[in-house]
């Protein structure tokens, strides 16, 4: 068997698609089955008669929807065609009425089920699908009589829903059809035979009863009129019916289910201030016999009525259950085992219910995701059949899947996507939020008996979405709830980050060992020390307090504590290191960004406890801030107004006894003629790094200009490792000296502010000037700690001591003994390097310099900087 | 590399560190810069000179210990609070020199009013006329008197005029007869035998501040009269000593914003080049036993619907001592938690059920609460009287048939009663033990000190070798290059340089190498090595006789108010016994 999916675009291309296929040429039968959201009733029919006639031993099996699914994906106002070609198997179908045309009554489903067993049905049928068209109302009774008379047999497909949002109009322009004709009062079926042939059949709701038994007491038609001989919606909202007002989705997250099919929810429409006899015509035929018999009830009194799709008997016991995220994920999960483990999956077809696809979207995309790459096809059913316990029911709030098959076939699936449920926790959330306000909607109104016993139920409710997996431990949701409520503002998360690669060395028994381990010590430390602790998902941990039952320096001292503790050396269990961020003063909404940010300074930093708080990284300097901007305009006025100016400061020549040699050093100058220094404007010109280039860029050019040709004095510029990884300006350096008749007569001094990563390109980049015939300099030497390394990795032709090392020479012995090393490794590597002293400020500083031979001072004793060079010795 | 601009140090320029009055107002600055970023605090202060009775060698010692306001001039300050009250009229001429040397630097005067300065001083009216509108439409008293205070006292003169004023206007007359003038210090009982004398049918005595007050009680006292009882009596200021006598005295004393908050608000404006205004703070008056009165009465609240704000008043009401500005991220949020104390006892009242765990939550909180320090903030008569009155409350209000819920209320009540005396306990416990290190550590530090056989004839460094015996957690020693001969009327004498030659910090000694010691006088409040004790500290003076040696500068906590003096004391008669080498 193999299964071929594809979208209807236009009849031209789907000819195409089924040539190449080649059918025809095939042996084995052929099932197509068409889903579609945009055809009309008359349309399909031509569109499936159009198939019929390019493969015509195809059977074909086509209903509308309101949305298709293909290969892990739903969508909406399409149409998907699946064609499945057996090997050997066959396949049988036929469409059924389930309406007598002529006497315009309806048809006892005893003998629809005898004609389905007489016509599909042979010893080894292993799937009926199966698509019921229009509002059958007894499609519970369908169904019954199904597992009654060919007991065991898979049933797929459900209830056609049209293509509509509504949940009202969902049934009514459904329709089936084939090639012959379309129905909207007709049941559709195919069934697969053959001996090789096998199938798997299941269904995830996520459904968890919680309630006491109830049983359904009086009923009419589809409606429920009383339960337990309470008034149906009062029991539903236990007595405070306005509730379904307010909330209409407590149908859906609240829902009923049957005590014998507790695996489904029972989906209930609310239909306020309306009567019987509106809700079901009287003049139509399926309710004819029931006003007949049911002369006893009120049928035009006005009411608030609960009604089920599908007729529904008096003695039906009911049980409350709920839907949640947890649930829901466990259920796919073992459904999704139980597929993926099948051997003959080589056709999976996937059909999910309307109620589940419209209000559980999150939900739906999600279970979805996991059979993405998969052939999975299928469409949204107004109600769906699932197979549960060897017995098919019908709900409307489902996900089924059925894998079939004639030879063992791989799918492949995406089982990655079932263990991120991180789309489940916003579902959760929100179910979340709806129950804290129904619950504060309780407490408003009513009396302490029916608040009491909604509360129940509704914190059973919430314990489920609140709490992980783990032990009864909390969950995010419960995190950020008690911080909403209770007012949680001081919180520790606690996390462990090199999981990966403890997967990769211990096995998942000594992993879960040091887990339970870690999980146990944060839980009974937090317990002890009366803290609330939440498990946040993985290893993750939070631990969380108010601010006004523990001072911050008390909590950040307990998890200290913890941190010891955890860190403890145990031969049983792998060591970890947990990463502790204490927050303070957080709120649910910004507690992640909060964290973010913690955490990448905790990285940056390289510490594994860190403290932030909130107030304080909220709290902007506003006087920087103000600052920073002012630079900006004097940056961008400087730049565009040509008040990038080089200032010159003169550098005594030791030797020589003159000043023979400049710096060209950077100031801007405003709108007001105030000239400003660099350690006002560098930091926020580098941080916006286009202003910085363009300022070397004019600096290097009028430097240039003003040294152009000169032999008799030289000049040094600053060069920052961020200048000599921009192409441009080292262009610009190399295309300026090589036009000079002097270029020994130009220095660059390179900077050492930003990390030096990538010597080769320094090394090329000093190598280059060399050969272009200009010299290079190392600026602030001693100020850094890497130094070394780029003595002995660049062969500089001048080594500048760093201003504050000269400074104190005089005072500290420490600095005048790093004078004397350099001068000393000059000496004894024979380095023809000229040292240069700045911040030489007076006649001592000189004398020391000078005593330990250093060939070049610059500093105030000899010369300021100024705008334009001053030539004058001492 | 300029200064950092946004750091500024403010220094805090008061006489008698150790009085109420001072401590009140260091606290409230102190609580109020942690309002602000990157501000210090440092308190410089003198000893009050002035009074009648000193015998002359203590006179000298008192002129020589004043020598520190010699800091103010010579340090660099950001701006200065000056709370000199007792300075201004008896040294008018000096004050004088004072304010023209400081006239570019922002100055805020507290309790004095100076023409052309800004200063920030209690608005009297509201509380004395509170406690006069009680005492004449309550009590319908008839017959009032004062002990006053010095007549060159700016406030105490204002007091006397607005008291008399408040009278005059319910038609009492104030005479002559029903005043008499004090020095403002306690030993009043003298004029209070007079005042009494002359006024035997008195029935109400408002005394100009709460020191005056402890003499009327002893003369009282003599005469059998109870106040409160025989005399309704208060005072002003509400010092901490007006809750610990006995009876407990009625005082008037700053409202919600206190004088620190405010001079310090007006300072940082100045600062920032502001024009600013002189301000007054609003006063209330504290009732207590000695004039019992409240502001709310709480036998009207009806419990199952109480609001949050009346709870905060209920919370404001009881722990007065308890400024909003207390509130920082660090500590524990008392009113809050005061709050939430109350709604669970709320719960328990309206849902008429406490559960056991409720209960157990409940009294962890109050634990809390207790050891939290709430007792700080209230005094214990004040307290105990306000529980019982909640209490009463909620069991008048409450059915008692169903009673499950009621019976662990009063449990609570009555456990928070046991906390209270438990923390007062645990407090006056506390003092004796700290009083009793405080000597032995001081007794351990002298004899070591002392030690003959010592090759350092360097004192300064045996004292530093033995400073962490002292036990002072945040504090650091500075001290001249030479002895400094002190001489009355020689302005700006201290040297240009001072070293700083040790420091604790969190109880850990840290010893500064020998050629990092050196620093200059004026940049002493800024030397980044404490950084961490100048966010709030206080410098007292080393000297022995006339000869100064350095300072101790020390962050402030209760202790070091009342000891920093002796300490710094022993330490310069160390000094001068063990010969005056100083390096």
């Amino acid at each position: 068997m193999f299964t071929w999916n594809f979208h209807y675009i236009s009849k031209a291309r789907l000819s195409e698609t089924l040539r190449q296929l080649n059918l025809p040429s095939k042996k084995g039968e052929v099932l197509v089955r068409i889903h579609t959201a945009i055809h009309l009733a008359d349309e399909a029919v031509d569109l499936a008669r159009f198939i019929k006639n390019i493969v015509p031993n195809a059977t074909i099996f086509g209903t509308s929807t309101s949305s298709v699914i293909n290969g892990g994906r739903y969508a909406q106002n399409q149409c998907i065609i699946s064609v499945s070609l057996m090997d050997d198997g066959k396949i049988r179908s036929q469409m059924i009425p389930y309406m007598d045309a002529e006497n315009d009554s309806i048809v006892p489903a005893k003998l629809i089920c005898g004609q389905i067993k007489h016509e599909l049905i042979e010893d080894d049928t292993k799937l009926l699908l199966t698509a019921i068209s229009g509002k059958y109302m007894d499609s519970m009774v369908f169904i019954d009589r199904c597992n009654d008379t060919f007991p065991g047999l898979p049933m797929m497909g459900g209830v056609v829903s049209s293509n509509t949002s509504t949940m009202a109009e969902l049934t009514k322009d459904g329709f089936v059809f084939n090639e012959e004709t379309w129905s909207a009062h007709a049941i559709l079926l195919a069934s697969f035979s053959g001996s090789e042939l096998e199938s798997f059949v299941s269904c995830a709701t996520g459904i968890q009863v919680i309630g006491e038994e109830e049983e359904i007491t009086d009923t009419f038609r589809s409606a429920l009129l009383t339960i337990g001989n309470q008034d149906a919606v009062s029991a539903f909202t236990f007595g405070l019916p306005e509730l379904l007002d307010d909330f209409p989705r407590m149908r859906l997250l609240l829902p009923y289910v049957y005590t014998d099919l507790e695996e489904v929810p029972v989906y209930m429409d609310y239909c306020p201030d309306t009567s019987l006899q509106v809700l079901f015509p009287k003049d139509e035929p399926q309710n004819v016999q029931d006003y007949a018999i049911r002369s006893d009830i009120d049928v035009e009194v006005e009411r608030n009525l609960l009604c089920t799709q599908y007729s529904i008997q008096p003695g039906n016991k009911i049980r409350r259950a709920f839907i949640y995220d947890e649930k829901v994920a466990s259920d796919n999960r073992l459904m999704f085992r139980r597929v993926e483990s099948f051997e003959k999956a080589e056709t999976i077809f996937a059909y999910t219910g309307f109620v589940r696809m419209t209000n559980f979207k999150n939900f739906t995309k999600w279970e979805l995701s996991a059979y993405e790459n998969s052939n999975a096809c299928g469409c949204t059913m107004a109600g769906g059949i699932a197979f549960v316990r060897g017995r098919n029911l019908l709900t409307s709030n489902a996900f089924t899947i059925a894998a079939i098959g004639e030879k063992p076939y791989a799918q492949e699936f995406n089982p990655y996507a079932l263990s991120h449920t991180e789309s489940l926790t916003a579902e959760n959330k929100e179910v979340l939020d709806f129950l804290v306000d129904v619950e504060n909607q309780v407490e408003r109104s009513g009396n302490e008996a029916e608040i009491m016993r909604m509360r129940s139920i509704l914190q059973v409710c919430e314990r489920k979405l609140l709490f992980s997996d783990y032990d009864e431990v909390p969950n995010e949701a419960a995190l950020k709830l008690d911080i909403k409520l209770r007012g949680y503002d001081r919180l520790c998360i606690i996390n462990v980050m090199e999981k990966a690669e403890m997967e990769s060395v211990f096995t998942s028994h000594h992993i879960d060992l040091t887990f339970k381990n870690y999980m146990g010590k944060c839980i009974n430390f937090a317990r002890l020390k009366k803290y609330h602790v939440y498990l946040l998902g993985g290893w993750q941990i939070a631990i969380a307090e108010t601010s006004f039952r523990v001072s911050r320096s008390d909590f950040v001292r307990d998890m200290e504590i913890l941190q010891r503790e955890l860190f403890e050396y145990s031969e049983d269990f792998i060591a970890i290191v947990p990463i502790f961020c204490v927050i303070d003063g957080c709120a649910a909404d910004n507690m992640w960004l909060l964290y973010n940010t913690a955490r990448a300074t905790m990285m940056n930093k390289n510490i594994q406890f860190y403290v932030c708080d909130a107030s304080e990284e909220n709290n902007l300097d506003e006087e920087s801030v103000r600052e920073r901007y002012h630079i900006i305009n004097v940056i961008n006025y400087a730049i565009s107004n040509d008040k990038v100016v080089p200032y010159f400061q003169g550098i005594y020549d030791n030797k020589q006894k003159e000043i023979n040699h400049y710096e060209a050093l950077m100031r801007l100058v405003d709108e007001n003629g105030k000239v400003y220094y660099p350690n006002s404007f560098l930091d926020v010109a580098r941080s916006y790094g286009v202003f910085y280039d363009e300022m070397s860029k004019i600096m290097i050019r009028k430097v240039f200009e003003r040294f152009h040709n000169m032999d008799d004095i030289s000049v040094s510029m600053n060069i920052s490792i961020r200048d000599i990884k921009n192409p441009d300006i080292v262009n610009l350096i190399y295309e300026k000296l090589s036009q000079e008749k002097y270029p020994s007569q130009f220095i660059l001094e390179i900077l050492e502010n930003e990390d030096v990563d990538d010597y080769t390109e320094l090394v090329g980049f000093v190598d280059r000037i060399h050969e272009l015939g200009g010299m290079v300099s190392i600026d602030d030497f001693g100020s850094g700690f890497s130094n070394l390394q780029h003595l002995l990795s660049i062969h500089s032709d001048y080594l500048k001591i760093d201003g504050s090392i000269i400074r104190n020479c005089c005072t500290s012995k420490d600095s005048e003994n790093i004078i004397a090393m350099i001068s000393g490794w000059k000496m004894l590597s024979g380095n023809k390097v000229c040292i240069v002293a700045e911040f030489v400020e007076n006649e001592a500083i000189q004398e020391k310099v000078v005593s330990y031979g250093v060939d070049y001072s610059q500093g105030y004793l000899f010369s300021k900087p100024a705008p334009d060079i001053i030539q004058s010795a001492r | 590399m300029g200064k950092d601009n946004s750091k500024k140090t403010i220094a805090l320029v008061v006489e008698n560190i150790f009085t109420d009055f001072a401590g009140g107002l260091i606290q409230s600055l102190a609580n109020a810069i942690h309002l602000y970023k990157n501000i210090n605090l440092v308190v410089i202060a003198g000893q009050y000179d002035l009074t009648r009775t000193l015998v002359p060698q203590y006179r000298e010692y008192l002129t020589s210990y004043n020598a520190i306001y010699q800091l103010q001039q010579q340090c660099k300050f950001d701006g200065m609070i000056v709370c000199l009250g007792s300075m201004v009229p008896a040294n008018v001429e000096l004050f004088d020199r004072w304010v023209k040397r400081n006239q570019h630097m922002p100055t805020v005067y507290t309790v004095c009013e100076i023409e052309d300065r800004v200063s920030v001083n209690y608005d009297n009216t509201t509380g004395i006329r509170e406690a006069v509108d009680y005492l004449v439409n309550f009590n319908g008293f008839r017959h009032f008197a004062m002990m006053g205070g010095r007549e060159d006292n700016f406030d105490s003169m204002k007091r006397k005029s607005i008291y008399a004023q408040s009278l005059a206007e319910y038609g009492i007359t104030f005479e002559e007869k029903d005043y008499i003038a004090t020095e403002m210090f306690v030993d009043t009982q003298e004029e209070a035998r007079i005042l009494l004398d002359r006024n035997p049918d008195v029935q109400a005595i408002f005394c100009v501040n709460d020191s005056v007050a402890i003499g009327l009680y002893q003369e009282m006292a003599r005469r059998r009269l109870v106040p409160g009882k025989d005399i309704m009596v208060f005072g002003f200021d509400n010092t901490k000593t007006s809750t610990r006598m006995i009876p407990s005295l009625a005082s008037v004393g700053a409202g919600n914003e206190t004088m620190g908050k405010k001079a310090l608000e007006l300072l940082l404006k100045m600062i920032d080049g502001e024009q600013v205004e002189s301000a007054t703070v609003g006063t209330r008056f504290y009732g207590r036993e000695s004039l019992p009165y409240s502001m709310y009465e709480f036998s009207n609240i009806d419990w199952r619907n109480i609001e949050e704000e009346t709870i905060y008043n209920m919370f404001d009401e009881c722990f007065y001592r308890y400024k909003p500005e207390f509130v920082s991220r660090e500590a524990i949020d008392l009113r809050r938690l005061f709050k939430e104390i109350i709604t669970h006892i709320n719960q328990a009242l309206r849902n008429q059920y406490m559960s056991s765990d409720d209960f157990n939550e409940t009294k962890d909180l109050i634990r809390i609460f207790f050891e939290n320090g709430a007792m700080r903030y209230t005094d214990t008569e004040r307290f105990l009287t306000y529980i019982n009155r909640l209490d009463t409350s909620i069991n008048a209000t409450q059915n008692r048939s169903n009673a499950g819920h009621i019976e662990y209320v009063n449990r609570l009540f009555s456990y928070a009663r046991d906390c209270v005396i438990h923390s007062l306990s645990k407090t006056i416990r506390n003092k004796n033990d700290e009083q009793t290190r405080f000597r032995r550590d001081l007794l351990d530090f002298l004899v070591d000190i002392e030690d003959a056989d010592a090759e350092q004839d360097n004192v300064v460094n045996r004292i530093v070798a033995n400073f962490e015996k002292l036990n002072m957690r945040d504090a650091a020693l500075f001290c001249f290059t030479q002895p400094v001969n002190y001489e009355k009327g020689v302005e700006d004498f201290f040297p240009e340089t001072i070293r700083l030659c040790c420091l604790t910090k969190s109880g850990e000694l840290h010893v500064i190498s020998e050629e990092r010691r050196l620093g200059r006088l004026s940049e002493m409040y800024q030397r980044v090595e404490l950084a961490e004790i100048y966010k709030e500290c206080a410098t007292f003076p080393i000297f022995y006789k006339t000869r100064y040696y350095g300072f101790l500068v020390c962050k402030i906590d209760s202790m070091i108010t009342t000891s920093g003096e002796c300490i710094a004391q022993q330490i310069g008669r160390s000094i001068y016994l063990l010969g005056e080498k100083l390096i």
